[in-house]
């Protein structure tokens, strides 16, 4: 036993590793979606492209990849690096993407996983809008001696792709014959509802900018934009997350 | 609501619809307003309301007085009723067996958007 601790003793004691009690800061700090990018550049997601935001803390080697499959390779550079990968099918439908994004620095690997939720609507929103406006309805009476003599009625969406336009006033009503007995109800703006609408419009100012502020911050890892594929408009909602 | 004869001749006998020219008279008329019925754009905003138009004509079909009796909708739509009925004018004579010489039709246009 004696002998054991003797050799012990002899043996050099391991040098303190510079730093060693400090948790050395990761390669890169936050990824995030290129909000920017992907909003100036629809047609980046046309080409079934994502643009990643990366904040690099020092100089790194990285790949990302998927299963088997290298999306993108390349070195990042200390500060903020703008990341592109093209993937067959990125927006052709809904989905979610398990990606693996490795990092080597000095011969140490870091690894972190990204999941990208991908939600893709084709139905535009100016398909949204016709319906909208296509859920009413209009009937047409026909009195005589105060009796319903006739009565027709249509669906909206009838009625808007049979003709939709412009209204001419009739003319000269006192030639015609015409004449406006009653004027339809007042369109004006009562002075109450006018200072309502202020106050609330200068409520609603104060605010804005913090929600500006707040949905900038949003952007980085939930954007909602659209672009257009085969003349049509899709609409696509990206969701990242990093652990 | 509903017509009124007017000054001319009332029709002492009112519409029958039962009558197979009068109720095809009457087809013949809506059918025609219907279709010079042209819906606004702003009508997509999905307004609800009423307009109420008084149409007097001679037995020939012809306009003797066309008024706009009241509206609550924006003045673009109730124009575009009242055009629709200006529109159709003249409408299709009145079948012969039907008494007097002139008549007078009230025509509802509701929107319920």
């Amino acid at each position: 036993m004696a002998n054991l601790l003797f050799v012990l003793l002899l043996l050099p004691f391991p040098a303190a590793l510079p730093g060693a009690d400090e948790i050395p800061m990761p390669p890169i700090g936050a990824i995030d979606l290129n909000a920017d990018m992907l909003l100036s550049r629809p047609a980046l997601a046309a080409a079934d492209t994502l643009a990643l935001l990366v904040e690099a803390n020092r100089d790194a080697y990285y790949k990302l990849s998927e299963g088997s499959e290298i999306l993108a390779t390349g070195k990042l550079l200390q500060g903020s690096n703008s990341l592109l990968f093209a993937r067959p099918g990125l927006f052709a439908d809904s989905q979610s993407l398990f990606l693996l994004f490795d990092l080597l620095e000095n011969g140490v690997s870091f690894q972190k996983r990204i999941n990208i939720t991908l939600t893709v609507d084709r139905e535009s929103e100016m398909d949204r809008r016709e319906k909208t406006g296509l859920s009413g309805s209009f009937t047409l009476g026909m009195f005589h001696g105060g009796r319903l003599i006739g009565f027709r009625k249509k669906s909206m969406a009838e009625l808007l792709n049979l003709k939709t336009g412009l209204v001419i006033p009739v003319a000269d009503p006192g030639i015609s014959g015409s004449a406006i007995r009653n004027q339809p109800a007042s369109q004006g703006i009562s002075l109450l509802g006018l200072g309502m609408a202020l106050a609330k419009f200068m409520a609603v100012k104060k605010t804005r900018s913090q929600i500006e502020a707040h949905a900038i911050e949003q952007q980085k890892k939930r954007l909602t934009m659209s672009f257009i594929r085969n003349k049509r408009e899709v609409r696509i909602v990206i969701e990242l997350r990093v652990e | 609501m509903g017509g009124t004869a007017v000054a001319g001749g009332p029709a002492t006998i009112p519409f029958d619809i039962k009558e197979k020219e009068v109720a095809a008279w009457t087809e013949a008329a809506l059918a025609r307003i219907e279709r010079n019925w042209i819906i606004p754009p702003m009508a997509r905003l999905a307004f609800a309301g009423q307009v109420q138009i008084t149409l007097t004509i001679k037995k020939n079909g012809s306009q003797q007085a066309l008024v706009m009796d009241a509206s609550s909708l924006p003045e673009s739509l109730a124009q575009s009723a009242l055009q629709a009925v200006h529109a159709s004018l003249p409408l299709p004579p009145l079948p012969e067996n039907v008494a007097g010489q002139t008549f007078a039709f009230t025509f509802v246009f509701v929107y319920n958007g």
